[in-house]
C-alpha cells in the first residue's frame, strides 16, 4: 500500500518537478561534449570535463529540490498530506541522484568510446563531485528557503575552488584534475551531511 | 520615492548581505596579498625576471614544428573557434600538411605514416604499493628529424596555410603563433623598464585598478543575475505581481527604476572596496604621487558594464521566461567566458570577462586598448537593448499577453481530463 503511494508521489513529482532540471542537466552534458575534447585523452585530461563541468549536473538536479514548496500555497498543501514531507524529499532526491549518475555515466561512455583513459575511479569521482556541488546548493536553498540563494552558493563554492584550492583541503572539487586520484570519501560524507541538514531545515521551516 | 523603496528592499535583503560578503571576500582573498607590500624594484643578478613574448625565429620554428608533428601523428588538430574543437582534415588536406611537415623536418609522408612507435606525452593510471590509484607520466616519442633550412617568412606562410586548412583559430594562426610558441626569459633591463613605466604617476593607479577589475570582474560577471532573480521571485512569492501590474506608472519607468535600484545597490560594495584599495596603495607608496582620476575612469568603464549588462539580461530573461532560466543562461555564459579568457593579453571585442591578471603589463594592455573600448561599449549597448526589451515584455504582460504558458497548462490538464473521461466510459 505504501509502495503504491510512494510510486504515485514519484510519478507526480517526475511529471511536474523533474523535466526542467533534467533538461538543464542534459544541456550541461551536451555542452561538456562541445567544450572539451572527448577523444584520446589521457587519464589526467579525462578528469577535467568530468570535474570542471559535469559537476553542474548535480547543481541543476539537486538545488531546486525544494522549489515547489517555495510557493506558500503548495507548501501548505504538501504539509497537510498524510505522507511525511521528508519522504517526499527522499523520493525526489533518489530519482535525481539516479538521473545524475546516468548522465555522468553516459558521458563516461562517450569518453570510453573516444578511446580516452577513463576508469571507474573517474566516474565515481565525477558522481561524488556533482553530488557534493548539488548538496551545497540544496543546503543553501534549504536553510534560506530560497532556491536562488542555493544556486548562488553553488557558483560561489565553484569560484572558491578556482581561487582557494589549497585552502579547501579534502573538500577541493578538482582533485583528480590536479593529480590526486582516489575515492572522494570526504566529499561523499559532506554531501550526505549537507543534504540531511538542508532537508531537516526545510522540514522544520514547514 | 519608488527608487528609494526598491533600493531599501534590495539593500535589506539576505541576497544583498551575501553579495557584499562575496565582493569583500573576493577583494580580500585575491587582492589582499598585493596590497601588503609595494611592488619590488628589479635588481641586477636575480635568477628569474619572468618571461616575455618575443618574436624569435630560432625558438618559434622548432616549437611550432614539433606541435604540428605531434598533432599530425595524433590524427586531429585542436582549434578554438569559440571553444575547444578537434579538426580531422580530409585526405587531400592531410596530404598537404604532410608535405609541409616534410619541408620542415625532411620526413616523407611514408615515413610519417609508417612510424608506429609514436606516443604522445600522457598520464596513465597505475596502482602504488598500497593499491591506491596514482598517475604515472609517459614521455612523448617522435620520429627522429632535423629542422630543414627554411626562411622565417616562408615558415610563417606555411603555418598560415596549415591554419587555413584547419579552418582558422588553430595554434598556427598568424595572430597566435608568436604568443604560443615564442616566449623568452625577460632581461633585467626589460624588467626595470617595465617597473619604471608602472611607477609613473599616471600609471601606478591604473596598474592596481586593472588588477582590481580583473578579480572583481569574475564576480560581477555572474552574481548580479542572482540579485535580479531574487527580486523577481520575492515579488512572485509575495503575490505582488498583480498589484504591480495595476499601478498607474508606465512600464518603462517602473522597469528602469527597479533596474537602477539594483545596479546602484550592487555598485555600492564595489565603490567601498575600490576606495579601500586606493587608501592602501597610497600607504604603500607614500613618496609617490598617484593620479587617481584616470584610474577611477578606467575602473568605472571596466566594471560598470558588467553590472549593467548582466542585470539587464537577467531582468529581461526573468520577465520573458523565468528567473531560473536567467540564472542557467548567465552561469553558462559566465563559465564560457571564464574558460575562454586568457589571464593576460587576451582582451577581445566580444568576451564578457576581461582579464588582466598582472600588476603592470602597461604595454600589453595598451596594445589591446581598442578591443577594450569596443568590448565595453558593446556591453553598454547590450544593456540598453535588454532593458528596453524587458520593459516591452513587462508592458505586454501587464496587458494580458504572454499568458500562453497558462493557456498551455490548461489545455494540458484538459487533455488529461478528457482521457480519463474516455477510459471511464
Amino acid at each position: 500500500m505504501h509502495i503504491k503511494i510512494y510510486l504515485e508521489i514519484a510519478k507526480t513529482n517526475l511529471r511536474h518537478n523533474f523535466l526542467l532540471p533534467f533538461a538543464a542537466a542534459v544541456g550541461i552534458v551536451f555542452l561538456a561534449g562541445l567544450l572539451y575534447g572527448t577523444t584520446a585523452l589521457d587519464a589526467l585530461e579525462t578528469a577535467k570535463p568530468l570535474e570542471f563541468f559535469l559537476c553542474f549536473t548535480g547543481a541543476a538536479l539537486l538545488t531546486p529540490l525544494f522549489l515547489p514548496e517555495q510557493e506558500k500555497d503548495i507548501r501548505d498543501v504538501v504539509l497537510s498530506k498524510k505522507v511525511n514531507y521528508g519522504i517526499v524529499c527522499m523520493i525526489r532526491l533518489l530519482y535525481n541522484i539516479i538521473a545524475m549518475g546516468l548522465l555522468v555515466a553516459a558521458f563516461g561512455l562517450k569518453l570510453y568510446l573516444g578511446e580516452c583513459a577513463v576508469s571507474w575511479t573517474h566516474i565515481s569521482g565525477a558522481v561524488v563531485t556533482a553530488l557534493f556541488l548539488g548538496a551545497v546548493g540544496l543546503f543553501a536553498a534549504g536553510i534560506s528557503g530560497n532556491v536562488v540563494i542555493g544556486f548562488m552558493a553553488v557558483i560561489l563554492f565553484y569560484l572558491a575552488n578556482y581561487g582557494l584550492k589549497g585552502k579547501l583541503g579534502v573538500f577541493y572539487l578538482f582533485s583528480m584534475s590536479s593529480g590526486q586520484l582516489g575515492p572522494k570519501w570526504w566529499l561523499l560524507f559532506g554531501a550526505i551531511l549537507l543534504i540531511a541538514a538542508g532537508t531537516y531545515r526545510q522540514m522544520r521551516a514547514g | 520615492m519608488l527608487l528609494v523603496k526598491e533600493w531599501k528592499k534590495i539593500v535589506f535583503s539576505l541576497m544583498f548581505v551575501l553579495y557584499v560578503a562575496v565582493v569583500a571576500a573576493m577583494y580580500y582573498t585575491q587582492l589582499g596579498g598585493d596590497l601588503l607590500t609595494p611592488e619590488p624594484k628589479p635588481t641586477p643578478g636575480m635568477d628569474n625576471y619572468g618571461t616575455v613574448v618575443k618574436e624569435d625565429a630560432a625558438i618559434l620554428m622548432p616549437a611550432a614544428t614539433e606541435e604540428l608533428l605531434r598533432e599530425y601523428l595524433n590524427g586531429y588538430y585542436v582549434t578554438y573557434p569559440f571553444f575547444y574543437k578537434e579538426v580531422k582534415p580530409k585526405e587531400n588536406e592531410k596530404a598537404r600538411i604532410a608535405e609541409i611537415l616534410g619541408e620542415l623536418t625532411g620526413l616523407s609522408r611514408k615515413e610519417l605514416d609508417s612510424f608506429t612507435d609514436f606516443q604522445d606525452s600522457r598520464y596513465d593510471i597505475a596502482n602504488d604499493e598500497n593499491g591506491n590509484p596514482v598517475y604515472t607520466y609517459r614521455e612523448a616519442v617522435y620520429p627522429e628529424y632535423e629542422m630543414q633550412p627554411v626562411t622565417y617568412e616562408h615558415f610563417r606562410e606555411l603555418m598560415g596555410e596549415v591554419d587555413e586548412i584547419l579552418g582558422g583559430n588553430s595554434s598556427y594562426a598568424p595572430k597566435t603563433l608568436v604568443n604560443r610558441f615564442s616566449r623568452v626569459p625577460k632581461t633585467y633591463e626589460t624588467a626595470l623598464a617595465e617597473y619604471q613605466t608602472m611607477m609613473q604617476p599616471a600609471n601606478l593607479g591604473k596598474a592596481y585598478t586593472r588588477l582590481y577589475c580583473d578579480y572583481l570582474g569574475i564576480v560581477l560577471a555572474v552574481i548580479p543575475v542572482f540579485a535580479a532573480a531574487f527580486l523577481w521571485m520575492a515579488d512572485r512569492r509575495a503575490h505582488m505581481q498583480a498589484l504591480v501590474y495595476s499601478r498607474k506608472i508606465s512600464s518603462v519607468k517602473l522597469v528602469c527604476i527597479r533596474y537602477f535600484a539594483l545596479v546602484s545597490a550592487m555598485m555600492l560594495p564595489v565603490v567601498v572596496t575600490f576606495v579601500h584599495m586606493m587608501i592602501k596603495v597610497e600607504g604603500l607608496y607614500p613618496e609617490q604621487s598617484i593620479s587617481w582620476l584616470p584610474a577611477v575612469g578606467l575602473g568605472l568603464f571596466w566594471l560598470l558594464p558588467y553590472v549593467l549588462s548582466v542585470t539587464a539580461v537577467a531582468v529581461f530573461l526573468s520577465e520573458l521566461i523565468g528567473p531560473l532560466f536567467a540564472i542557467f543562461v548567465q552561469c553558462i555564459w559566465w563559465f564560457l567566458s571564464l574558460e575562454a579568457s586568457e589571464l593576460v593579453g587576451g582582451i577581445t571585442r566580444w568576451t564578457l570577462l576581461l582579464r588582466h591578471n598582472r600588476l603592470g603589463g602597461e604595454d600589453i594592455f595598451a596594445a589591446q586598448f581598442a578591443n577594450f573600448l569596443w568590448n565595453r561599449a558593446f556591453y553598454l549597448l547590450l544593456s540598453a537593448a535588454c532593458l528596453l526589451l524587458a520593459a516591452l515584455v513587462f508592458d505586454k504582460k501587464r496587458g494580458g499577453a504572454f499568458g500562453r504558458r497558462e493557456r498551455w497548462s490548461v489545455a494540458y490538464k484538459n487533455i488529461f481530463r478528457n482521457r480519463k473521461n474516455k477510459s471511464a466510459a
